[in-house]
This record gives C-alpha cells, sequence and structure tokens, in this order.
C-alpha cells in the first residue's frame, strides 16, 4: 500500500480522483446540505494529494511549503461562503481580495528582491485568478467552471513539467483529477453546486503555482498566459456551428471538452517550443 | 655581565618565546578551490548511488595545528551550482523539488565544535542551513596532512569530512523514498595558511 502511495502516477491521478470521488458522494448525499458543499471534496483530495506528494512542513519555509496552508485557508472561507449562500457583492469582492494575501504570504520577504517584469508578472497572476473566481459566482448549477479548472489544471501541469518541476506538475495534475473525480457526480445528470468551496481553494492554489513556476522555475510564462483562453470556453462554445446546438446536459460538457482541449494545444505546444531547457524525461 | 643583567636577560628571551610555544592559537588559512570538493551521494530506487558536487562556494578555515578543537570552519555552497554531470538532472535539481536555488540560492555550514577523537581524527559539528532549515550537523573529521608545502614550502593543511544527512529533515520531501533521504556528504578539503 505504501509503495502504491509513492508511485508518482497514483498520486497525480488515481489518488486524487477516487479521494474526491468518495468524499464528494458522502457529502453530497449525506449533509443537510450537502449538494452545496459537496465540492469540498475537491480541495480535501487536494490537500491529501498534495500531502503525499511534498509531504508537510511545518513551519513553512518554501513557497511551494505552503500550498497546504492555502488550501486549509481558502477552503475554510469557500465552505463558509457556500454554507451561507454569500453571492452577489461580497462573493465578487472576496475574489479580489482572495489572490492578493496569497500572493504577499506565498513571496513573503522576497516581494524586495522583485523587478518591474515581476510585479507585472505577479499583476497578471492576481487578475486571471480574480477573474476565475469571479465567473462562479452565478454559474454554480453549471459544470462549465469545473471543466475549465479542470482544463487549467491539466495545461499548467504540463508547462510545470516541461519548467522542470515534477513536484508542482504533479500537483497540477492531482487538482485536474481531484477535479475529475467531483465533476463525475456531475455528468451526464448535474448533482452538485460548483461553488466556493472548490473554486476559492483550487483557484488559490493554482495561482499561487503558476506564480512559483513563473519565479522559480524555467516554466515559459508566455506559455501561461495562453491558459487564459480556457476561462473562456463557455463564450467561444455558441460561436461554433455544430457545437452551439449541444445544449444537453450530456453533450454540453462534451462540446466545453473539445474546445478547451484545442485551446490547450496553444499553450502546450509553445511550452514544448519556449522552455529553455526541460528536465522532463532525462 | 652579572646575574641581574643575565637574569633579565633570560627573562625577556622566556617572555618571547613561550607564548607562541604553549599558546599557540588558531591561524587563518584561505581555502584552495582547486583542492577542494563539495561531494555528495544518493540512492537512486535501490539501484544506483549517483553522485554530484557543488562547483561553486566559499569558505573560511580558522585552523589550530597544537589543538584542533580551537579550530573553526564556514563554509557557503552556491546551491545553483549543483552538478550530477547530467545537464537535464541538473536543472531539476535546481528547481522548488529539490535544492530550489532560485528562493534559496545559498546552503551554508557552520562548526559549532571540534571534538578530537584520535590522533588525527575528530567530529565536526555544525550547523547545515538548506532551504531556509537550520539544523545540526556532525560529520567525521580527519586531518590528512598538515605542514609545509613539498614544493612551495607554505604551511597548508587537508582534511577529510564525511557524514550523512536526511533531506526531509530540511523540507526537501519530494520523491522519497524512491529518490533516498539519506544524503552522503563529503568533503575534502585543502587550504593554505595566510
Amino acid at each position: 500500500m505504501e509503495s502504491l502511495l509513492n508511485n508518482p502516477v497514483v498520486q497525480s491521478s488515481l489518488l486524487p480522483l477516487l479521494v474526491s470521488l468518495i468524499v464528494s458522494g458522502i457529502v453530497g448525499f449525506s449533509l443537510p446540505k450537502g449538494k452545496m458543499l459537496a465540492a469540498m471534496a475537491v480541495p480535501i483530495s487536494a490537500l491529501i494529494t498534495i500531502i503525499a506528494i511534498s509531504g508537510f512542513s511545518f513551519p513553512p519555509k518554501a513557497s511551494s511549503q505552503k500550498l497546504p496552508y492555502l488550501i486549509i485557508a481558502a477552503g475554510l472561507v469557500g465552505v463558509l461562503f457556500d454554507y451561507f449562500e454569500i453571492r452577489g457583492r461580497f462573493y465578487k469582492l472576496a475574489c479580489l481580495v482572495l489572490p492578493l494575501p496569497m500572493i504577499v504570504w506565498v513571496f513573503g520577504t522576497r516581494f524586495n528582491s522583485i523587478d518591474l517584469s515581476g510585479v507585472f508578472f505577479l499583476t497578471a497572476v492576481w487578475f486571471v485568478a480574480a477573474y476565475a473566481l469571479w465567473q462562479g459566482d452565478h454559474r454554480r448549477a453549471q459544470i462549465d467552471t469545473g471543466l475549465k479548472v479542470l482544463f487549467f489544471s491539466g495545461g499548467l501541469g504540463v508547462i510545470l513539467l516541461l519548467g522542470s518541476s515534477g513536484m508542482l506538475a504533479q500537483t497540477a495534475f492531482g487538482l485536474m483529477a481531484a477535479v475529475g473525480g467531483f465533476l463525475l457526480w456531475n455528468w451526464p445528470k448535474f448533482r452538485f453546486s460548483i461553488g466556493a468551496s472548490m473554486l476559492f481553494p483550487i483557484v488559490t492554489i493554482l495561482g499561487a503555482m503558476a506564480a512559483q513556476g513563473l519565479f522559480f522555475t524555467k516554466a515559459s510564462g508566455t506559455a501561461m498566459a495562453f491558459l487564459v483562453p480556457l476561462l473562456l470556453i463557455d463564450r467561444i462554445v455558441p460561436h461554433i456551428p455544430f457545437l452551439k446546438r449541444a445544449t444537453t446536459p450530456l453533450m454540453r460538457p462534451l462540446s466545453l471538452a473539445v474546445v478547451a482541449l484545442v485551446c490547450l494545444t496553444i499553450p502546450v505546444g509553445s511550452a514544448l517550443l519556449l522552455t529553455e531547457t526541460s528536465s522532463y524525461g532525462y | 655581565m652579572t646575574f641581574k643583567k643575565l637574569f633579565g636577560a633570560s627573562l625577556m628571551a622566556a617572555t618571547l618565546v613561550s607564548p607562541t610555544a604553549v599558546q599557540a592559537a588558531p591561524a587563518d588559512y584561505q581555502i584552495d578551490m582547486a583542492h577542494t570538493n563539495v561531494l555528495f551521494n544518493v540512492n537512486h530506487l535501490g539501484l544506483s548511488n549517483m553522485l554530484g558536487r557543488f562547483a561553486e562556494f566559499s569558505g573560511k578555515l580558522s585552523f589550530d595545528d597544537e589543538n584542533i578543537e580551537n579550530s573553526k570552519v564556514s563554509i557557503v555552497i552556491n546551491t545553483a551550482s549543483i552538478d550530477t554531470f547530467h545537464a537535464k538532472r541538473d536543472e531539476h535539481l535546481r528547481s522548488p523539488d529539490f535544492f530550489n536555488a532560485a528562493e534559496f540560492p545559498e546552503m551554508t555550514f557552520n562548526s559549532t565544535e571540534i571534538q578530537k577523537t584520535g590522533e588525527k581524527t575528530a567530529k565536526l559539528i555544525g550547523e547545515l542551513t538548506l532551504l531556509g532549515v537550520t539544523k545540526p550537523v556532525t560529520l567525521d573529521l580527519t586531518l590528512n596532512k598538515a605542514g609545509a608545502h613539498p614544493f612551495n614550502k607554505k604551511t597548508v593543511a587537508g582534511f577529510t569530512a564525511t557524514g550523512t544527512i536526511k533531506r526531509t529533515d530540511f523540507g526537501m520531501k519530494y520523491g522519497v523514498p524512491n529518490i533516498s533521504d539519506e544524503i552522503s556528504l563529503r568533503l575534502e578539503l585543502e587550504a593554505v595558511r595566510n
């Protein structure tokens, strides 16, 4: 069992997928507000995955050691927002504010050594994270946000893998699997709300990982920028003739997935071309 | 020469000579980078022991050849200079998975105590700071040779220090146990007296 859990492939696929699937099923069908809170299975699964991959450090010194703490903090905020059904103005305010302490805490005293381009990159990460969170406010009953996070995690994982960090890449793939495990309950029949319980912690650590990738690995910033269209797949689908007719709960996620896969070719392709010296596959 | 003068001269001579003979202070040495290596090896999947070194470092040595326990050593290592004779693996080792060189560019060792264990051996006790975490480390120290250099006649000293650390103690947890937790360290140091 221990050797199975030490297997990198299991750590970043089967483990998060199964934990997320099982926990979301238990929470979703057993708690009074289960359908609204089932998405908390994703950060729980992500937390277990991160600890399996890179351990738990107290106190955290490196920025990557802060990921479990970010998940817990943002996850608790998300659960509170879902439990008390906080939406509208306060939700949007949280979308803007939440990524800020994440960035500040992850980089800490190293802010002194960040130059102008670094400030630009961090501002971009903040903006994209806030936008991803913002989108989730009125789309809790749609699979769209879940799919965006799923493919964004996968794309970021590939870019980080090419950028020489197996640990961050594995974590991103683990997030993808955790989101996937939860989404299986929502396809083809939509069952559990996709709310702040999932979005707050997952978007927060995706932002933190993107920032770490930019500053501490060889990962391509340009490739990461090309991930942004993934947040717009629901706006792209209506413009594609043969996909816009796919509106059923069975077909709409598939059409979104097709667009997301096409969008992914650009960041993945550019990462392959632009990453200086990839250590992948040595 | 009267007895008084003779006694005075003897006293002056004794005053001038005896402090250096009895209380030999540690002398500062400059580390000879051409003959110093910071080496390590780590087990990979139980299959092989991968060898590596740090190419860039600096240090200070204060050595007392009369009493090694008075000596001190400190070394600052550039973590980005890791070299395992494989460029792609080195890039990975510099990443946040392992040495996180962009975030923690330096690894330091400062001796705190040296305990003599034999004619030419001692325990070198110090603090190793890696990834922002400082932990005590004990190395087995051997004084290989100290004295005049055979060619340039400068006073030189050569040491070997070996030991083992657990990388997880410093928060380097990725890949354990497939890539072993225990890292064997070896310091081969040669220094020239200033």
